[in-house]
């Protein structure tokens, strides 16, 4: 199966990476946070550098691509296929996984749709039948959250949420609570209130310093006191019934793809709001998605689906046979960023589960 | 064979253990012999003291080869993995009480919740060029408390003693440390975030569920219990 599927995706995507099955941890835990490293084999060598077993292919054919990529920042595509390693509750911790990454390409919509339907070739080329594809877009609910014009701190602590339901609906919870909320540190709320952002500055530059707080290493006096005042304002501010309904609806939505851009049409025109760029690069993926002729009936537009990762920009993918996820992958065009690229680098890809197509095959 | 029970070798810990068992009639005999770590209830010889270290105590509740041990709840939770399903917490002692607990400057004015916190992490690496980084020797406690919090960009910083001056030193920006008073973590300049409550520890008589169990060893267990329950 492994081979099938390697061999199929090297003839989309013909550029290789090499990726050892010892990886230094950092790049790892640096982008996919310190909550990683209860999920992967963690090992040290005798100088004390941290490695890991290789629990993934993505990162390390970015750090590739990144320090390979050099001075003509052409466009690749990797296909790639192998053992990775990941704790497990019970049974093996030793999966296979095969995938494509598509780097550099400039024109999203055109790479978001060869990555779909190479998604979809790849997995009908193994023989399954019935794979159905869902579809998400971190970038519509960015607009929908823009759109409902909160403080700013509220708005991108929904964003930074999207993908995980439990965490949004928990949020539209607390931000319609009428209870006031108050931390107690008095002078510095009335500073707060008053907007006076230089006696604030100074209140905790005292504390800084008290406590011998380097200022040059972490968090400024001037950083808290902005975020102070930012929350003193969020602390007074409520989310209208409306608005909470409004997010829990657009959230709520799943639909067939080819009723997709009419729906959220209607969406748009019942709420006044307006998907803007976003909804227009939508709207052309859709368009191209049926031009490459793509099976549009197995694939769902699902507003909630994402990935409660920084790194993630736009469409998220997810294939499943029988309601099992065999495949996932999207758009994260700020991981290269993260691994120390200069240039923000387009980047899109999947990876299927080559053990669970097994098994719904 | 005996039932072996595991108990505190130094300190506060072991003298309050050696009370407890007192009281209960169960005097355990510390022999001519202070280096000796392994000892007897006093008039009984099916029963096996093993003194140790607290820390070791909870690893071999967690590998099953001592039958019961007395350590602190922050210890079996942190060294045990599924530690619900491997020991059981039998009795909380009343004493050794100490809460572990996530702590940050006092000067962060602005970061009183886990979800401050969140924020403060949520785009740390974009401002300073790091994630935000933990001080703690309580690595699993703090990847399950920070995880349930939603929180997964951030660094954990090994600190194995005087984790409260990481912070003032610049190699933490905030701390994971147990405090029983609360006091060393103000004369630090820290402050315990509202719900930065990880666990209110105390010293617990615990049962490993994969020592090997008889009869006769449930029997002892039955009675050591009902005879220490009533003495704390």
């Amino acid at each position: 199966m492994l081979e099938t599927l390697l061999t199929n995706l090297r003839r989309v995507a013909p550029d290789e990476a090499e990726v050892d099955i010892l990886q230094p941890a950092d790049p790892f835990l640096e982008t996919a946070g310190e909550d990683l490293r209860r999920r992967i084999f963690i090992t040290e060598s005798i100088d004390g550098v941290v490695h890991c077993l290789r629990p993934e292919f993505t990162i390390p054919i970015c750090l590739h691509h990144v320090a390979n990529a050099g001075v003509n920042r052409s466009a690749k595509r990797y296909a790639y296929g192998g053992t990775v390693f990941r704790q497990a509750r019970r049974g093996t911790s030793e999966f296979l996984q095969a995938g494509l990454e598509d780097l550099g390409n400039p024109d999203r919509v055109e790479a978001d749709v060869a990555c779909i339907l190479d998604l979809d070739t790849s997995l009908s080329n193994t023989g399954v039948e019935d794979v159905q594809i869902a579809l998400g877009d971190q970038k519509l609910f960015a607009v929908v959250v823009e759109s409902l014009q909160l403080p700013p701190a509220i708005a991108r602590r929904l964003v930074r949420s999207f993908g995980a339901p439990a965490l949004v609906e928990a949020q539209i919870e607390r931000l319609t609570d009428k209870s006031v909320k108050t931390n107690g540190a008095r002078e510095a709320e009335e500073l707060a209130l008053a907007g006076d952002v230089v006696g604030l500055v100074e209140h905790v530059a005292g504390k800084m310093q008290a406590a011998n707080l380097a200022a040059q290493t972490g968090r400024s006096p001037q950083a808290i006191a902005e975020r102070m005042i930012d929350k003193m304002q969020e602390s007074q501010f409520q989310l209208d019934a409306k608005s909470a309904d409004l997010l829990r609806r657009y959230l709520a939505m799943e639909i067939p793809m080819v009723r997709a851009p009419e729906a959220l049409k209607g969406f748009a025109d019942e709420t006044g709001l307006t998907f803007g760029l976003a909804g227009k690069e939508f709207f052309r993926r859709a368009a191209a998605m049926e031009a490459a002729g793509l099976d549009l009936s197995r694939i769902t537009y699902k507003a909630s689906l994402g990935r409660n990762l920084e790194y993630y920009t736009g469409i998220l993918i997810e294939a499943s046979i029988g309601g099992v996820v065999v495949a996932g992958g999207g758009r994260y065009d700020r991981l290269c960023g993260l691994l120390g690229s200069r240039d923000a680098i387009p980047a899109v890809g999947f990876s299927i589960s080559v053990d669970r197509l097994g098994e719904a095959k | 064979m005996k039932l072996v029970i595991a108990i505190p070798s130094k300190g506060r810990l072991k003298d309050q253990t050696l009370k407890l068992f007192s009281d209960a009639g169960l005097e355990i005999e510390e022999g001519a012999d202070t280096r000796s770590y392994q000892t007897r209830i006093l008039g009984r010889d099916d029963v096996e003291i093993a003194f140790l270290s607290a820390s070791e105590i909870a690893r071999e509740l967690a590998s099953g080869t001592v039958h019961m041990g007395v350590t602190g709840e922050d210890l079996a939770r942190e060294t045990i993995h599924d530690t619900d399903n491997v020991v059981e917490f039998d009795l909380k002692l009343g004493f050794g009480q100490a809460d572990v607990v996530v702590a940050v400057p006092d000067a962060w004015i602005d970061v009183d919740s886990m979800a401050d916190l969140d924020d403060v992490a949520s785009d740390y690496r974009a401002r300073y060029g790091r994630r935000l980084r933990i001080a703690t020797k309580y690595w699993r406690l703090t990847q399950n408390w920070f995880g349930q919090h939603g929180i997964g960009v951030y660094r954990i910083v090994e600190s194995l003693g005087a984790t409260e001056g990481a912070p003032a030193a610049g190699s933490a920006d905030a701390i994971v440390d147990i405090t029983s008073t609360g006091s060393t973590i103000r004369a630090n300049n820290l402050k315990v975030l509202d719900d930065g409550v990880i666990l209110n520890s105390q010293a617990n008589l615990i049962t490993a569920r994969q020592a090997s169990w008889n009869e006769a060893r449930q029997a002892l267990r039955a009675e050591i219990l009902s005879k220490l329950s009533t003495c704390c």
